[in-house]
């Protein structure tokens, strides 16, 4: 049932704008950081804020979908000693990003408001 | 540092700098090895499900490429054998030897020659999600497994009539490498970051790579007993396609051929006078007529296995292939029709 649900709002929205939890939490966090988004920031945010331990590997990973999409854009950055010289890499959310994070979370918060058992409508 | 073999490791993957500086910074602050060592692993494991992923219309090209180039390949390799085959259909009703595969002409081969190219199809897809990134790990793998590879033949070797050896050797690694390359043909393949290693070298280095996995993959299963290499002259002519091949697989639940079973005397009989013999065939009894005098001419039991023939009175009895020779027994044996 939950696969339909989710079928459904794929349906409704055109298929680019389809955003997964991971993909969600990634560009919420980028979103938080400002300035200061790059990959260690990133994962410490979703560790510290969505209570999960993350590899490095898959917020890279899911970053470089969203900016396939056009959802972020990344620029080389400034490199430090205790990186061992490497660059960082920022992220920054872009328009299209923003519209498509609201979108989704407009979809989910319909979708809680239809299931007052567990606590929907809260939102 | 111990981390800087891991550091090698992400590169040799080619992975971005920036991760690998996230990494590093990362592993600065929390001063875990084994977090370290988890993170590498995870993110190399994740960028190639991502790389696969991404690619996966060129994955499956390059996995169809191979197999085409295989397939022609088995196809013209067994040209003769189909030939024969075509010549002769009488040969595929013979069910004497089921369990019988050969590495192409018979008409058991396509098993095999469909667990060829599954094999062959999971290497291109192992190597295929490095292949845009190609690097040291190219070398590195192949590395890996040509020593692994060089055991398997040469335990194939061991054993082999000389020109299974070299048939089985030239023919499979010719169309290992050419599916490889075929495969990796298919697959863009971007210039080397660093451009310290030639690209005919990156090609080579995988498409041996490739072969090696897949020569690992058939060594597992030749060591595993899934399959056995057995020469051709350990089969029974009849065994063989028309036409002939050299080399043979046998499955696992394959007996070794045998020759036609006991004649079966109670159906075969000789006249009381020894002029006559008597015998069962297709539900109809024949009678045919023995030359007289001290031996016979030899008659052919309905089998085709067996030779009887008359010698100082006495009938005797003789496998086709020489190795089995039953007692004399005399006209005087009572004939008894089974009804």
């Amino acid at each position: 049932l939950q696969s339909g649900i989710l079928f459904i709002i794929v349906e409704e929205m055109s298929p680019r704008s389809y955003l997964n939890s991971f993909e969600l939490m990634v560009l919420l966090a980028v979103l938080r950081l400002g300035e200061d988004a790059y990959g260690v920031t990133i994962s410490r945010e979703i560790e510290a804020e969505g209570g999960r331990q993350v590899a490095l590997g898959s917020v890279y990973a899911t970053l470089d979908r969203l900016e396939g999409k056009g959802l972020v854009t990344s620029a080389i950055g400034d490199s430090t000693p205790e990186r061992g010289g490497r660059a960082k890499r920022y992220f920054h959310v872009t328009r299209q990003g923003l519209r498509e994070a609201r979108q989704t979370q407009r979809a989910l918060t319909r979708l809680w408001k239809g299931l007052p058992e567990v606590g929907g409508g809260a939102t | 540092v111990r981390h800087h073999r891991a550091v090698r490791l992400l590169e040799a993957f080619g992975l971005s700098e920036p991760l690998i500086g996230d990494l590093e910074e990362e592993f600065r602050r929390r001063g875990s090895g084994l977090w370290y060592w988890r993170q590498t692993l995870a993110t190399i494991a994740v960028s190639m499900v991502e790389d696969l992923r991404a690619r996966r219309w060129r994955v499956l090209a390059a996995i169809l490429a191979g197999w085409a180039v295989l397939l022609s390949w088995a196809v013209v390799w067994s040209l003769p054998s189909w030939r024969g085959l075509a010549a002769d259909p009488a040969w595929l009703a013979d069910t004497r030897y089921p369990g019988v595969l050969g590495v192409s002409g018979s008409p058991h081969s396509l098993a095999l020659l469909l667990l060829t190219m599954c094999l062959v199809a999971m290497s291109a897809a192992g190597v295929a999600g490095r292949i845009a990134r190609p690097g040291r790990s190219g070398l590195l793998l192949f590395l890996l497994t040509l020593p692994v590879y060089s055991i398997a033949a040469c335990q194939w070797m061991v054993g082999q009539a000389p020109q299974a050896v070299l048939t089985f050797g030239v023919t499979h690694a010719l169309a290992m490498t050419s599916a490889f390359v075929a495969g990796l043909w298919s697959l863009p393949m971007k210039e080397n970051r660093k451009g310290k290693m030639p690209r005919s070298l990156v090609y080579g280095g995988w498409a041996l790579g490739g072969l090696g996995l897949g020569g690992l993959a058939l060594a597992a299963a030749l060591l595993t007993g899934r399959v056995e290499l057995i020469p051709v002259a350990r089969i029974p002519a009849e065994a063989l396609t028309p036409g002939g091949q050299s080399v043979w697989v046998r499955g696992m639940e394959a007996e070794t051929p045998r020759p036609p079973d006991e004649p079966e005397i109670g159906r075969i009989r000789f006249s009381p006078d020894g002029r006559f013999l008597a015998y069962v065939s297709d539900g109809e009894i024949h009678v045919r007529a023995l030359d007289g005098g001290e031996s016979s001419r030899p008659v052919w039991s309905p089998d085709g296995g067996w030779i009887f023939y008359m010698e100082d009175g006495e009938i005797h009895a003789r496998s086709v292939n020489g190795d089995r020779i039953i007692e004399p027994f005399g006209p005087q044996d009572p004939v008894m029709s089974p009804d």
